[in-house]
């Protein structure tokens, strides 16, 4: 990487809609270059019960339940949740029940770039955000990049990692960690 | 199945990953945790073994990180990968990273991108422990951190360390070895007469990091004077020789004089001989894997336990 480098190349952002149905739930978002692995996935972390019913010992904590929808590598879609783990101890462990695209189909579905070309060869659009709407990203992301631009050096984040520091702070100001993909 | 992966990099192992599964159906469904071990080149396979005999309790996926433990600094880097899943792995899946040169240092950027989604770390060193294990690449990103004051160069002072380095979610296999002891002796004192004990009495190997928790542990909970000997005696038995609890009506004895088999004897009753092997490593590992919260006992042991006890011998 060029040392003089001032572009950005992760992001973490905390995003809330301000409609009725979705106050109190905050979606995260974040995106970077050479972060642990490449993955795309969409998380829905549920709320932890608000009590310990199972009076787990001290240190103790139930995790938390989570629907894990694999757009990329490996698509699928998993449902994390805990059960008890046999014995007479009471011990809960987070389990997966796991649903693979490319097991119920035994033939792979094609790559990204690959359906993107073939509609562009047929002209058909749906795939593509039209430009109002790339207008509009812009519109919402231009102030930022600003903003940006005017701090200076961007905060350094090692190869292989998931981030900078500052994007767990992020997620520790809202007592949240996020959650390894 | 094994799959050879020589001068390799971590996405072509995760692709290798994704790869098997898909051809060989189930094999990476229904992991509860990663097991990461750490270890030098050519002491992987005691660990491994151990480590797939545990996951049949566990199923878990095991990357083994090895490296050079003197590294010559000449040393090209270079990643061997090795996956081992099926017949050759129990119940788990084995990932050995054998890392030479530069690539050796950076632990943590080689494990991230093969970390099970979500599921616990526990970081498990076989040999030579960093000074703090919390605060080692590896044990930053574990939840638990197993190591063993026996395989250290001074057992007993790695101990004494750990009340210092101590942070919850560490443990020891000096302290999982000592389970069997301290269920006997808990199971003798709930038996009548119900007497306080006066006093303790330990003995054990001097090399046997086990006598001193033991010692440590009986201090923590009695708050009596716990008098422990260090004997090299030729018994050919490592470990802990025995106990004695001294009470007003007679001492309960617990002594190991045979490899397996532990008499136990207190007044009023016969003799005893209990089942009291040393502990293999797969039992201590898949006991250890039981509980992911810290055990907060191990750690008032080594922090108040241990600190107690040396005072007590300091003052005599």
């Amino acid at each position: 990487m060029n040392p003089d480098s001032v572009t950005e190349t992760f992001a973490a952002i905390k995003l809330e809609i301000a409609t009725r149905r979705w106050s109190g739930v905050p979606f995260y978002l974040r995106a970077g270059k050479r972060l642990g692995r490449r993955v795309t996935e969409i998380a829905v972390v549920f709320k932890r019960v608000p009590e310990n019913v199972f009076g787990l010992g001290d240190g103790a904590e139930l995790g938390q339940n989570a629907l894990v929808i694999r757009v990329q590598p490996d698509e699928g879609v998993t449902l994390r949740f805990g059960s008890k783990v046999p014995g007479i101890g009471t011990q809960v462990r987070d389990v997966t029940m796991d649903f693979g695209y490319g097991h119920a189909f035994t033939e792979a579905s094609p790559e990204a770039y690959e359906r993107l070309i073939l509609d562009v060869l047929l002209g058909d659009p749906p795939l593509f955000p039209r430009h109002e709407e790339v207008e509009l990203s812009w519109k919402i992301l231009d102030p930022i990049e600003e903003f940006w631009a005017t701090q200076g050096q961007p905060e350094q984040y090692r190869p292989g990692t998931w981030g900078p520091h500052s994007a767990d702070e992020l997620m520790a100001r809202d007592g949240r960690t996020w959650r390894r993909p | 199945m094994i799959v050879d992966l020589p001068d390799s990099t971590i996405s072509r192992v995760s692709k290798a990953l994704v790869k098997i599964r898909e051809e060989g159906g189930v094999v990476a469904l229904g992991r509860v945790l990663t097991l990461i071990i750490a270890t030098n080149l050519g002491h992987e396979e005691e660990a491994i073994e151990a480590a797939n005999e545990a996951s049949r309790e566990h199923p878990m996926r095991v990357i083994v990180i090895s490296t050079d433990d003197e590294p010559s600094g000449r040393d090209e880097a270079r990643l061997d990968a090795q996956i081992r899943v099926g017949g050759d792995a129990g119940a788990s899946e084995v990932i050995l990273l054998r890392a030479y040169g530069d690539i050796a240092a950076d632990e943590e950027g080689l494990v991230t991108g093969l970390l099970l989604p979500d599921a616990p770390v526990v970081a498990w060193w076989p040999g030579k422990a960093p000074a703090v294990v919390s605060e080692s690449p590896l044990g930053r990103i574990a939840q638990r951190r197993i190591t063993d004051a026996a395989a250290q160069s001074n057992p007993r002072q790695s101990i004494i360390d750990l009340a210092s380095t101590y942070e919850p979610g560490d443990t020891d296999f000096a302290w999982t070895r000592l389970t069997l002891w301290r269920t006997q002796l808990a199971a003798a004192l709930d038996q009548p007469p119900y007497e306080p004990v006066t006093s303790v009495e330990v003995s054990g190997a001097a090399d046997s990091p086990s006598t001193l928790l033991l010692a440590a542990w009986l201090k923590l909970q009695l708050q009596v004077p716990v008098k422990h000997d260090l004997t090299t005696r030729a018994t050919g038995s490592s470990g802990i020789h025995g106990v004695r609890l001294h009470r007003p009506s007679g001492p309960i004895e617990l002594e190991r004089s045979l490899v397996n088999v532990a008499t136990l004897s207190q007044p009023g009753q016969p003799t005893h001989d209990l089942s009291l092997p040393r502990r293999s490593l797969r039992d201590c590992l898949a006991e250890e894997l039981r509980r992911l919260d810290p055990d907060s006992l191990f750690g008032n042991v080594v922090k108040t336990g241990v600190k107690q006890l040396r005072d007590d011998q300091e003052s005599n």
